[in-house]
């Protein structure tokens, strides 16, 4: 006598939904497009929220002294990769002034130069990059800790850059002058992605080889920088010396020596873009959760109206010993297959999106942007495939009482 | 077997009350076969669907083989239609998506045992003269041929009642034949069978005879 194992319930399921092929793609669709587009959204959101952490981070200071007109905005534009020309600067001997204030460990400066508009057709300058960053090698707390090998030999020719800028080794043509990379930076998801950081030297060598040219090419942009002059003052507080205490003296200090400075704290650094990234997370969230909830409507709607015309079908099964549980977990594993499998499938397309355009979407929506970490994203896809499951179950609870709860001669009835 | 006492079904529809079927008093015997005819809408389909535990009685008892079926919980009445009871029905039932073998397996699956006697749903196809057609789906079969697919499916379980719900209705006179044929030898095999239909003249199958009118059980 031949066995044959006995249809399983999963076996009846994926043939009725192959047998109804328009509803089946329907489903997974609406349900890609909701869970796609919740995953996606959540990956931007997290990978915003990352990449500013990393550009506050990658600033390395406690504290931040500037020249007074100069606000936390300059700083924070730089980060988002926003070029704006940042004409304040300050001797380079507030370095040793800030230095000796009790309770700074180390201080290091820094200059900022942003790279505007090119002449049309200028060729001296093919260098594609948003600011060029004097520091000093000797002093520095900010290159130095996010390269694993600095090159403690960096000469006048020398540059360190942000990763979109160019590869190690290769050179780089800036105001006609060929700088060597020694140094690349890991992708941050900022505006220090397109960052030249150089020796103080080199950048003051740079700005009057942007002069000398502007000589020769009149309307050619300059580098308004000088010897000795310098953006910004980078301090390191020492351990156990609380920050703000250490801000408030360096402010005092420089009142008493008639230095104008202001005191920026990094963590206020990035406050406009938090605020924007947490609007855009409430109005996700909104979004989402309306478009969530319709496709439980939806689902639950269509597999509603499914069952209504399978009543004969219902019915038929009860008639040849099916039970009301056999039937719930019949409408609910159909319903849950779909809806996971379309869970699965816009997780894939939400990934293969942001991958392709998650920069591009990132900067219309005037955020920086780096991709999560891997834990993160594979947290973030279980919790979706949960959504999904719970999705398909939700939407399948009414159907699927309904049907198992009726008596088999109504199911029939109503299906004749 | 079978025995039904004083078993009522009544619908209401708007302010008034239809007696499908109105104290209706029956036993069966194992082997009987008992043919119930009557006009359309006399209530023969409603009392089958109450010896086969579809619908719950208004009132009265059903007891199949001693145990009143409307006592059962749900899992053993499901058990019961699985194991005991094999239903032919009036309309196209078959599963639209599984082919004809797998329709006829079907009910093993609602029982306890793991596996489908996969000889016996073969030879149940080959019975009912469709061998050649157990890997299509109904929609490629004749009314005729899903009838007897149907039957096939009745009989897998190896019941000890078959109820069929007008067999032959929208079949022609030589379909008919061969279906009543298979239904017959089906009763020749020991099993008990209650059929219903309005045609008079396929009341001669049957061992015991009844006429249903208004919901009213008569034997004749």
């Amino acid at each position: 006598m031949h066995r044959l194992r006995r249809i399983g319930l999963l076996q009846i399921v994926t043939r009725s939904l192959k047998a109804s092929p328009f509803r089946t793609i329907v489903t997974v669709l609406c349900v890609a497009i909701v869970i796609g587009t919740i995953f996606s959204t959540t990956l931007i959101v997290r990978g915003a929220d990352d990449s500013l952490q990393i550009g506050i981070l990658r600033m390395g200071a406690d504290l931040i002294v500037v020249p007074k007109p100069t606000n936390p905005w300059h700083i924070s534009q730089m980060i988002l990769g926003h070029v704006v020309e940042h004409p304040y600067y300050m001797d380079i001997g507030a370095v040793d002034k800030v230095a000796r204030v009790p309770g700074v460990q180390k201080a290091t400066p820094q200059a900022y130069a942003a790279k505007l508009e090119l002449v049309p057709g200028c060729a001296c300058c093919p260098t594609s990059f948003s600011y060029l960053i004097g520091f000093d090698p000797s002093s520095d707390l900010v290159v130095k800790p996010w390269l694993k090998r600095f090159p403690e030999d960096l000469r006048r020719t020398d540059a360190i850059v942000g990763c979109n800028v160019a590869a190690y080794g290769q050179n780089i043509v800036i105001f006609d002058q060929v700088l060597t990379i020694r140094g690349v930076l890991d992708k941050s998801g900022t505006g220090l992605d397109d960052v030249v950081f150089v020796a103080l030297d080199t950048l003051y060598w740079l700005a009057t080889e942007s002069r000398r040219l502007a000589l020769k090419l009149p309307g050619h942009h300059v580098l308004d920088i000088y010897s000795n002059q310098i953006s910004a003052v980078l301090v390191k507080v020492e351990p156990g010396h609380s920050v703000a205490d250490v801000g408030l003296r360096i402010k005092l200090e420089s009142m008493e020596q008639n230095m104008d400075l202001n005191v920026i704290y990094p963590q206020t650094l990035g406050q406009e873009a938090r605020q924007r990234l947490s609007n855009l997370y409430d109005i996700f969230l909104t979004n989402n959760s309306i478009m969530w909830g319709l496709s439980v409507v939806l689902v639950g709607t269509v597999f509603t109206l499914t069952v209504c015309e399978r009543h004969r079908e219902i019915g038929v099964l009860r008639a040849i010993g099916a039970t009301q549980g056999y039937i719930f977990k019949l409408i609910t594993l159909e319903v849950v297959l779909l809806v996971v499998l379309g869970g699965v499938l816009g997780m894939l397309g939400g990934t293969l999106t942001l991958h392709l355009s998650g920069q591009y979407l990132a900067k219309s929506l005037d955020v920086p942007y780096l991709w999560p970490d891997p834990p993160y994203v594979a947290s973030l896809a279980a919790s979706a495939l949960g959504l999904s499951a719970t999705t398909g179950i939700l939407s399948a609870l009414y159907p699927a009482i309904s049907s198992s709860r009726m008596e088999p001669c109504n199911a029939i009835r109503k299906g004749q | 077997m079978l025995s039904l006492e004083g078993v009522s079904k009544h619908y209401s529809v708007g302010n008034n009350i239809v007696k499908a079927v109105d104290n209706v008093h029956l036993a069966v015997n194992r082997n009987d076969f008992v043919m119930v005819t009557g006009r359309s809408g006399s209530g023969k389909t409603t009392l089958l669907s109450l010896i086969g535990g579809l619908t719950k009685p208004t009132s009265g008892r059903i007891l199949l083989k001693g145990v009143d079926i409307s006592s059962l919980s749900d899992k053993d009445l499901s058990g019961a239609r699985s194991r005991t009871i094999g239903f032919i029905f009036q309309f196209p039932s078959l599963i639209p998506f599984l082919r004809v073998l797998d329709n006829v397996r079907l009910p093993a699956s609602f029982t306890q045992e793991k596996f489908a006697d996969l000889d016996r749903a073969k030879e149940l196809i080959r019975a009912v003269g469709l061998s050649k057609r157990s890997d299509s789906y109904p929609s490629q079969l004749s009314m005729g041929e899903q009838k007897r697919v149907a039957i096939a499916r009745a009989l897998v379980n190896e019941p000890e009642i078959v109820l069929a719900d007008e067999p032959t209705s929208d079949l022609d006179e030589a379909t008919e034949k061969e279906i009543m044929q298979i239904i017959k030898e089906v009763h020749e095999k020991s099993t008990t069978v209650v059929m219903v239909t309005h045609s008079a003249d396929l009341a001669h199958y049957g061992s015991r005879r009844f006429k249903m009118t208004a919901g009213v059980l008569r034997e004749v």
